[in-house]
């Protein structure tokens, strides 16, 4: 089990010291040009690997072990198959690229291939953007970002605050919860039951020897954590001061306009179609004959 | 069942950033039919060291050879380990928490049934197990999640002693446990241990560590910095060890401070404790 992926680590690097709220707003503006499809195929996967370039050199001077993330990405392969063969059963309605192979009544399209790739690498960005938000924000920051946020939402009586502690504590206990299910793991493994070898009804009920004692001792620590924030007075209504102040330093704007500059570049491409030229000006020659 | 540790070194998370080395060059060998403890501070590496003993772990370097059972680090997986699973019953700190049927009979039924027993056999097992931790038949069919802390850890305790282990190894069985619940597990111990069975206790409490262990072995991040009797362990005991000293020794201790002299060496229980100083009290 890879826990150390994503999780935050305290380095002091420039992505470190952003300030949440910022962070997550240009992580959202860095979402949108994932989801830009251009006309042309070739043009799609190339701007998606620079986007992919684009992130890894941020999590690289996030300090971040790129190398890690890569070795994740890659033990992500099953995924690609899986979406190969899904993609090569279903027919392509408005093929665009050509026939890859004919067998009887049945083509294949390099569109299949395409199209899984190309999902393949948008799944891989979107990884990026969540690994970079994680492993660079510590969770007090990023609940603090998120209730930021919601707080507009106050008006309607929104329980902004309540939602922004849940959100906190659930992100405390992950850590918790999977330490206790290996715990649990292990000591169902010394009554004999077995979780890695036998049939899937048998992995099935090896399951529930682990499910249900999680759940046990995840309802006793909330209740224990319900009751011991009543004991110290928690009041979700009251109004709260903070420990910390978060104010915006100049690390915030140099990052606003490196990740406005990256999504001008991609939404002008997508917007004035200048991908034939792109495409061009990468490959040297004319691909697009298709 | 002999148990013999050779240069064992573990490593959590290897090639990782948060590498934390918990055992380092452990070499000792537990022979067979012993009540042992093995002591150190939260984090000195007794709970890694007690996982090999069963293949839940195995060693980043050294070996564990229980028996003809030999854990080594090899990429090909050794099949056998469900055989010394059953053979070294693993008690989990807070073993309640491994409680998942729908009652405590079914519950102790899994190990055994885990093992090829019919539902019959198993039955018969799980009986005998609760009945030796002093779980009555009116407890059968109620669900383990409405039963006492005590009463939990008793019928999780009875869920491995149902795999009749040669070895029954504890982590902290005794945790949170009222003095009765205390006694309680402990003569059950000394139950299973006169009964033929060899007990390898994890434990804070130097009192216990006292009165019932033979063999006692310390360990201080990650090394094994001691192993003898627990009598000569408490004589020679020093801060660096991180270890409490047993009240007894502290009472001693004060009681010396005043002139009454007592041998340690005859000293395990409280009653021992008195009997000595009534005999000094007499002589005088």
């Amino acid at each position: 089990m890879n826990i150390i992926f994503g999780r935050y680590t305290n380095y002091n690097s420039v992505v470190h010291r952003i300030d949440a709220r910022v962070k997550i707003a240009l992580l959202i503006i860095l979402i949108v040009p994932i989801f830009f499809r251009f006309r042309v195929p070739s043009t799609s996967i190339i701007m998606s690997v620079i986007l992919l370039i684009v992130f890894l050199f941020v999590i690289f001077i996030s300090k971040t072990k790129v190398k890690t993330i890569l070795r994740s990405i890659a033990s992500m392969w099953f995924l690609l198959v899986f979406l190969l063969i899904v993609y090569i059963f279903v027919p392509v309605s408005d093929p665009v690229i050509g026939v890859m192979f004919t067998a009887g009544n049945w083509t294949v399209y390099w569109d299949s291939l395409y199209d899984c790739l190309y999902i393949y690498l948008r799944l891989m960005l979107i990884i990026c953007i969540a690994m970079i938000l994680t492993s660079t924000t510590k969770n007090t920051d990023l609940t603090y970002g998120f209730e930021w946020y919601m707080s507009p939402l106050k008006v309607i009586k929104f329980p902004s605050h309540a939602i922004a502690m849940t959100l906190s504590i659930a992100l405390r206990f992950i850590p918790t919860i999977i330490e206790e299910a290996q715990r649990i793991l292990k000591a169902q493994e010394s009554r004999g039951i077995d979780f890695s070898h036998g049939g899937l009804g048998k992995r099935f009920t090896a399951i529930i020897a682990l499910i249900i004692p999680l759940f046990n001792s995840a309802f006793t620590r909330s209740d224990e954590l319900a009751h011991a924030m009543e004991a110290r007075g928690y009041d979700p209504k009251a109004k709260r001061s903070r420990y910390q102040k978060y104010p915006l330093h100049w690390v915030d704007l140099y990052a606003t306009i490196f990740v406005l500059a990256v999504f001008g570049v991609y939404l002008y491409l997508f917007i004035a179609h200048r991908d034939m030229s792109i495409v061009n000006l990468i490959a040297g020659y004319d691909l697009i004959h298709w | 069942m002999p148990i013999k540790v050779s240069n064992l070194t573990y490593i959590y998370g290897k090639k990782t950033p948060t590498a934390f080395k918990a055992l380092d060059d452990v070499s000792l060998e537990l022979d067979d039919h012993i009540f042992a403890a093995i002591v150190g501070e939260t984090g000195s590496g007794k709970s890694t060291l007690v996982q090999h003993f069963n293949g839940l772990l195995i060693p980043t370097e050294g070996t564990v050879l229980i028996d003809d059972f030999l854990i080594i680090n090899k990429k090909r997986k050794n099949k056998n380990m469900r055989d010394l699973r059953k053979k070294i019953g693993l008690v989990f700190q807070f073993p309640e928490y491994q409680l998942y049927e729908s009652t405590v009979e079914k519950d102790v039924m899994v190990g055994p049934k885990n093992f090829k027993a019919t539902d019959d056999e198993a039955k018969e097992i799980a009986h005998k197990a609760l009945a030796e931790v002093g779980i009555g038949e009116d407890f059968y069919e109620r669900s383990p999640f409405d039963l006492s802390g005590g009463e939990k850890r008793r019928v999780a305790i009875a869920g491995i002693l149902a795999l009749n282990p040669d070895v029954l190894v504890l982590d902290e069985p005794v945790a949170g446990l009222d003095p009765e619940g205390v006694d309680e597990i402990m003569n059950l111990l000394t139950r299973m241990y006169e009964a033929g069975k060899s007990i390898i206790l994890i434990t804070h409490n130097m009192d216990l560590v006292l009165e019932y262990t033979h063999q006692v072995y310390a360990l201080h991040q990650g090394k094994l910095i001691y192993e003898g009797t627990p009598k000569e362990l408490f004589s020679h005991i020093s801060d660096d060890m991180a270890l409490e000293i047993p009240t007894l020794y502290t009472m001693m201790n004060k009681l010396d401070e005043r002139g009454m002299h007592i041998d340690p060496e005859q000293v395990s229980t409280v009653e021992d404790l008195v009997r000595e100083i009534m005999r000094q009290k007499e002589a005088v």
